[in-house]
């Protein structure tokens, strides 16, 4: 994130400021992720048999995670455009324009927001508890992971069926137990990788 | 029009997976509310979604990458934009068979060494490999020179 120096000539000025070769793999590769988390669905995921579950919010607050609020919102970004481009990376072998239009849309841009929310929050956590890094993860997770992406998809559902808003929360609620299970997988990965408890 | 086969059997897989989840939905604000009004939103949902399907069925993703590439061209301005989004749409594309593979590969040594279930920390080691090349592949895109994209 290094601003532009002044007089740097026009070769500089044409690149996104923020934007270096590093940052462009690292966003494609956790939108890839995102993509084979909705292509092996059986993720080894225990207790969640009966629930309707897609490991691709797994991916959504990883991304927010290990790559900041920024970046992370841009992987998730890059995914949803080879979404809309065709490319069937949703879970259940989804793709296309349709998807845009369904009853899951407050939730797939909710994971736009989801992802930079959990970058930003575990951002201020970690600098605020440095030896707490499970709890700022998953703290980072239940705001960014489920908070977010529920206040955006809850409404996303009511203005499509009609629902009234109670209503619609009370139905994805099934998506709530497989939502802390990930928030959980989540942080103890992050743990894992990044060091500390 | 030509329908490519595998445009059409995603566009069946895509609609029947979107198909039973607004099916539920239906159900569910019918015994919430009242049917009629839950037949009135599954079938506008369902054309919505079928129209928006149509769309991309009938065009090849080349023609639709072209069509974005006229658009995009204002936001050059804020950097060379469209380039970027082209190496990191590819990336991503190619990423995909290359993370399954690796995923697969670590699965089957981890289940050479042990006996017992797959556990997160497959998925650890998963991840840190996979970020490990991430830095690989940026070096080497560094190395053949494409330093400002």
């Amino acid at each position: 994130m290094v601003a532009q120096a002044p007089g740097c000539g026009p070769a500089l000025v044409y690149t996104l400021p923020m934007m270096n070769t590093r940052d462009l793999v690292r966003i494609a590769l956790f939108a890839a992720l995102i993509a084979v988390m909705g292509l092996i669905p059986k993720f080894d995921l225990p207790f969640t048999a009966g629930v309707p579950i897609t490991a691709q919010t797994l991916g959504v607050m990883l991304a927010g995670l290990l790559l900041g609020s920024r970046q992370g919102a841009l992987a998730v970004v890059l995914f949803l455009f080879v979404v809309a481009l065709g490319a069937p990376v949703l879970s259940g072998g989804r793709g296309g324009l349709g998807v845009f239009f369904g009853p899951t849309i407050g939730f797939l841009l909710g994971w736009i927001a989801g992802a930079w929310a959990c970058g930003a929050v575990y951002e201020r956590l970690i600098s605020w508890m440095p030896s707490r890094r499970f709890l700022a993860a998953l703290m980072a997770c239940w705001v960014g992971g489920i908070l977010v992406i529920y206040a955006i998809g809850v409404p996303g559902i009511a203005l499509r069926t009609e629902l009234t808003i109670s209503k619609a929360f009370f139905a994805s609620m099934v998506f709530l137990p497989g939502d802390i299970l990930k928030s959980l997988v989540a942080a103890w990965l992050v743990t894992r990788l990044r060091g500390g408890r | 029009m030509d329908v490519p086969p595998a445009a059409a059997a995603a566009f069946g897989v895509g609609l029947r997976a979107l198909m039973a989840l607004i099916l539920g939905l239906g159900i569910f604000q019918g015994l919430m509310m009242d049917w009629d009004r839950a037949a009135s939103a599954v079938v506008k949902m369902v054309v919505m979604v079928m129209f928006a399907d149509l769309v991309t069925m009938t065009t090849p993703t080349q023609r639709m990458v072209d069509v974005l590439n006229l658009l995009l061209i204002p936001l050059d301005r804020i950097g060379n934009f469209r380039r970027q989004l082209a190496l990191m749409v590819a990336l991503m594309i190619r990423f995909i068979p290359l993370l399954a593979q690796q995923w697969q590969a670590q699965h089957l040594a981890f289940r050479a060494r042990t006996t017992g279930r797959s556990t997160p920390s497959l998925l650890a080691a998963f991840l840190s490999q996979a970020l490990r090349r991430t830095d690989q592949i940026a070096e080497s895109i560094a190395a053949r020179g494409a330093r400002r994209h």
